[in-house]
């Protein structure tokens, strides 16, 4: 009955197959999604490196391949919390950075 | 906790500077050195000027040699502005010049161009030194990819987008209508520090529980991870005319000509209306106000970027909870950059209009565009396709059913 079993999902992924050649075409066609890609081009040297890695524990069990929320591949979208000082703006002196507990790094 | 090398200490230098771009030029008559006409052009593909009266060629001023607008970006302070990135104080596009031949007076609309006749003696006046509305950016890039390169090169990217076209691009489409153009943007230099703070996992192990062969299960080492560094960015790009920053594919196609960037504006020269020649060109309206909440996105996007290969260990990924970015300096360059631009007006179904971009990278070629195609064509082959599928899974079936049903 296997063979069964791969016949009805065939005939469940036609409309699906269908929708994917219309978006594939319509991507294609419009490009609604290119745009530049500035952070792969644009030439910007990282240095003066501090770092922490801190164990916090272990996770067990979980059936996920990915940590939650995982967005390191995603540069464009920003993280939960956001803050820009912009001191080429309001010409204050360097307030400091906090740390993930709101503490003066 | 560990450090890296990095450079050298900061020495305090700019804050709330003024670049001056347009030193030792004027409005009016911008003559050949050598005999004086004001006849002058472009040399297609290169960064010279050439007379049209003595046939006298000279080359440009490159503006980041001439501004040393590569050096020092590390140790900006403050915000440093080019005089053509300067805040625009007067909206008006209509800038009047008194000729130097004859004196007569000679109004010149900066939204479509920088040149014009005087009316009385036929010498070009020309608008190379900044005025307060925007029009007149710090450098150009000028034309490298010639009009039949261009024309090639939509063609080779409509070839690929022919069958679905709407019939009426189809039969509209003249290549003749693909037009040279100089469209305003601003190159940015950053001073950034920045921090992230999230979590990381790194694989201990996987495996599968008894009775279940088909679940994966994980394993993994948790970690409270920050990263905190310098950012040192040179030449970052944006869209300095409101038209072509509303980016929004559902409304308009700006995307795609934002899609051709970059331009190699390290090779930018100093602003000379005799640059542009028979192009035309968008004046800039948008002041750097109205860009910083967008480079400040990008700057932090870079950083994000930049900080993957210090992460790499995390085999299960980052989950960046909080960034945090010190702005400490940054360098405005106003500029021109050279944009082949094919378009075509398409009336949507809900009587709107949509203005579909062809754009060619006036330096390297690089295309990308919008074509308007026939949904209806298209909704067929999908489900020509969809359907075809699935019916003749049913059809096997139900042969498959009888088969089983006889034994």
């Amino acid at each position: 009955m296997e063979i069964v079993g791969f016949l009805v999902m065939l005939i469940v992924i036609g409309p699906i197959i269908g929708f994917a050649v219309y978006f594939h075409y319509r991507a294609k066609y419009r490009n609604a999604d290119a745009r530049y890609n500035f952070e792969h081009t644009t030439d910007a040297v990282l240095a003066n490196l501090s770092y922490a890695d801190d164990y916090v524990g272990e996770v067990r069990g979980v059936k996920a391949p990915w940590i939650a929320g995982r967005n390191d591949h995603t540069p464009t979208v920003r993280a939960h919390f956001v803050k820009v000082h912009a001191i080429d703006v309001d010409h204050a002196d360097p307030p400091p950075l906090l740390t993930a507990d709101g503490n003066p790094a | 906790m560990g450090s890296m090398p990095g450079f050298e200490p900061e020495t305090p230098a700019f804050r709330g500077k003024v670049l001056d771009t347009s030193a030792n030029k004027t409005n009016g008559l911008n003559r050949c050195p050598s005999c004086g006409s004001t006849e002058i052009s472009p040399v297609y593909g290169t960064y010279d000027l050439v007379c049209g009266h003595c046939r006298q060629s000279w080359t440009g001023t490159s503006l980041e040699v001439e501004q040393g607008l590569g050096e020092g970006i590390h140790a900006l302070k403050g915000r440093v502005t080019a005089s053509g990135a300067a805040r625009i104080t007067d909206t008006s596009t209509l800038v009047t010049l008194k000729c130097g031949g004859c004196g007569a007076e000679v109004v010149i609309n900066t939204a479509t161009g920088h040149q014009r006749r005087c009316h009385w003696c036929r010498q070009t006046l020309s608008l190379d030194a900044q005025v307060p509305n925007g029009a007149v950016p710090d450098g150009i890039l000028p034309f490298y990819v010639s009009w039949e390169q261009a024309v090639g090169h939509v063609k080779q990217f409509l070839a690929k987008r022919s069958y679905f076209a709407s019939d009426d691009f189809k039969r509209n489409f003249i290549p003749h209508n693909v037009v040279g153009v100089y469209l305003p943007y601003l190159v940015v230099d950053g001073n950034i520090r920045a921090r992230l703070d999230g979590h990381g996992e790194i694989l201990k192990k996987t495996y599968k529980k008894l009775f279940d062969d088909k679940t994966v299960y994980y394993d993994a080492n948790a970690y409270r991870v920050y990263r905190e560094f310098d950012l040192v960015v040179d030449d970052l790009i944006v869209e300095s005319s409101s038209h072509r920053a509303a980016i929004d594919p559902l409304v308009n196609t700006n995307n795609v000509v934002n899609a051709i960037l970059p331009f190699d504006v390290k090779n930018m020269v100093a602003f000379e209306s005799n640059f542009i020649g028979e192009f035309t060109s968008e004046k800039r309206d948008l002041d750097i106000e109205h860009a910083l909440e967008r480079v400040q996105g990008k700057f932090m996007t870079l950083a994000r970027q930049k900080v993957v290969e210090h992460i790499g260990h995390y085999n299960r990924g980052v989950r960046w909870d909080a960034e945090q970015l010190v702005v400490h300096g940054t360098r405005w360059v106003s500029v021109y950059l050279p944009v082949w631009l094919y378009s075509h007006y398409e009336r949507q179904p809900d009587g709107k209009w949509m203005l579909h971009y062809i754009a060619v990278n006036g330096r390297n070629g690089q295309t990308m565009g919008s074509v308007p195609f026939q949904k209806s064509k298209l909704l067929g082959l999908a489900l020509v396709i969809g359907g075809s599928t699935g019916a003749a899974a049913l059809l096997l079936l139900v042969v498959a059913l009888l088969v089983a049903a006889t034994g």
